[in-house]
Parts: C-alpha cells; sequence; structure tokens
C-alpha cells in the first residue's frame, strides 16, 4: 500500500465515519481483529477495544457525548504501513464522556492517532488527546 | 534540512535528553529557542514560559525522577518536514516528578510525539499518551 493510500484510508475514518456518522464504513476500513489502544481517563475500566463491533459502539457513544463533532486532520505522516494523524475536533459536551459529566460547552480538543494498516485495512489504532481533561473539566 | 536529518535528531532527543538525562546540555541543538509544544497540563500561555524552557523543564524533571529510564522508539514516522514517534518509556519513579511524590512503582508507557521541523530543528511538538496515563501509575 502507498502512503497516499494508507492516507485516504484515514481521511476517510475522520471526514465520514467520525464527522458525518456513516458508520457502516467502519467493516471497509478495519479488520475484524481490530485493536484500538485508547487513552484511559477517569471512570474508564479497560484501555483496549478489541473487535469492529466494539470500535462502532465507542464512536456511537462519543457520538452521544457530543452530537456535534466535528473532525479535522491538522497533518499526517505515513510510511504506507503507518499513518500518523495529528487532529482535532470541536463539538458540544452534551453526554458523559470518559468520567466527564456534561459540561454544555463547545471544546476543541486536539490529539495524536496511529494506525496500522494490513491489506488496505486497519488493525491497531493507538491514540491520545493532548487537552481533554482541560477542556472537559467543570 | 533532510527527513533522514530531522530522524537523526529526534533519535538524538531520545537517546541523550532521555536515555543520559542529558537534555539541559543539548536542548539547544535539537528544538528552536520559540519552539511551540503541545502536551497535558503544560501551560504553553504567553507570558507564563516559552515551549522551549517548558520543554527543558518537563524533560529534565521527568529524567531527574526517574533516573533509571529507559526509553525506546517503537515506531518512527517521518515525511517532509514531520517526525511522528511512538515513545515507550519504562523506569522506576525514585524521586520527586511534579506534584506526585516517590513511589519506586517501576511503570512502562506510551507517548506519541508529532513532531514539526524548521531549520533542522523542532519547531512544533504535540505529546499525548495512550494507555494509561503516567500520572495514574504514580498517584
Amino acid at each position: 500500500m502507498t502512503s497516499e493510500d494508507a492516507k485516504t484510508v484515514l481521511k476517510t475514518l475522520f471526514e465520514e465515519v467520525l464527522t458525518n456518522d456513516k458508520l457502516d464504513l467502519i467493516f471497509e476500513l478495519y479488520a475484524p481483529e481490530y485493536e484500538f489502544i485508547v487513552p484511559k481517563l477517569a471512570g474508564m475500566t479497560s484501555n483496549i477495544v478489541k473487535g469492529r463491533e466494539n470500535f462502532k459502539k465507542r464512536v456511537i457513544a462519543f457520538r452521544t457525548a457530543f452530537p456535534d463533532v466535528d473532525y479535522r486532520i491538522q497533518s499526517f505522516a505515513s510510511n504506507g504501513e503507518i499513518v500518523a494523524t495529528s487532529f482535532a475536533f470541536t463539538g458540544t459536551h452534551v453526554g458523559e464522556f470518559a468520567g466527564f459529566a456534561p459540561t454544555n460547552r463547545k471544546v476543541t480538543v486536539t490529539g495524536n492517532h496511529f494506525s496500522q494498516l494490513k491489506n488496505g485495512k486497519i488493525v491497531k489504532t493507538w491514540a491520545g488527546f493532548t487537552n481533554i481533561v482541560e477542556a472537559l473539566s467543570p | 534540512m533532510s527527513v533522514e536529518q530531522n530522524v537523526a535528531i529526534c533519535n538524538r532527543f531520545v537517546e541523550e535528553g532521555l536515555n543520559q538525562g542529558n537534555i539541559l546540555a543539548v536542548a539547544d541543538q535539537l528544538a528552536l529557542p520559540d519552539l511551540q509544544l503541545e502536551a497535558p497540563g503544560i501551560p504553553t500561555a504567553e507570558g507564563h514560559a516559552t515551549g522551549f524552557d517548558i520543554f527543558k523543564q518537563f524533560v529534565s524533571m521527568f529524567t531527574g525522577a526517574f533516573p533509571d529510564l529507559k526509553c525506546t522508539l517503537p515506531y518512527t514516522i517521518a515525511e517532509d518536514d514531520i517526525v511522528a514517534m511512538d515513545i515507550a518509556y519504562s523506569g522506576t519513579h525514585a524521586k520527586q516528578f511534579g506534584p506526585f511524590p516517590a513511589t519506586n512503582n517501576f511503570v512502562e508507557g506510551g507517548e506519541l510525539w508529532y513532531v514539526k521541523f524548521r531549520d533542522g530543528k523542532m519547531a512544533h511538538i504535540r505529546i499525548c499518551e495512550y494507555g494509561t496515563p503516567l500520572a495514574a501509575m504514580i498517584s
């Protein structure tokens, strides 16, 4: 897979799945054995999400907390196997998320996101936020 | 500067700045004075301190609190003026680290660093933790 092809997969994820809520694309973009190492924030019992269905549940939970979420890729780099993405999302925090009670504030949170691809599909993601504690604290 | 030279700067940072604990001696060879730094809990507001000063202070505080710190780079992705690193760390929390008194806990964790270069030095660093945050392992 070329670097540009790999970036296209991540562009589709951020724009179509995470922002435009096209959840069925999860099954096109991700491998069945997908594993997501997420930031273990307060209130979370596990920091690993396994499988596409569980990832879909996480995306739904995230959208419930931030219904107007809008993800933007700020920059990315790739070697064809890994895509490193620098991103920001903006959304109104109306539901509980990772231990943070809703603030009803419109927040912008930045982060880094690494995805590993095999045979054109994402098999592993590890990612974190830069300022989510500051953004969602009362 | 080439992609390879930017990667070499990052490798020096990990080896000399983190593993050898020499960030104060080498920081000005690795990063620009007007470095922009984004990281959890690190203020970057104008008037507080420049990102470069915070960078030096934070790294030296980290290496001082974990004297046996060992960092590796499982993944380094470099393209144009970007170097993105997965920095895996392990070490013993032997001394005070910020608000956290020494626990002597042995910790293992990871950070994603997204670095933009200008003129052969780090110009912008965004840091995120993944997995269990360090604070949760030492509090």
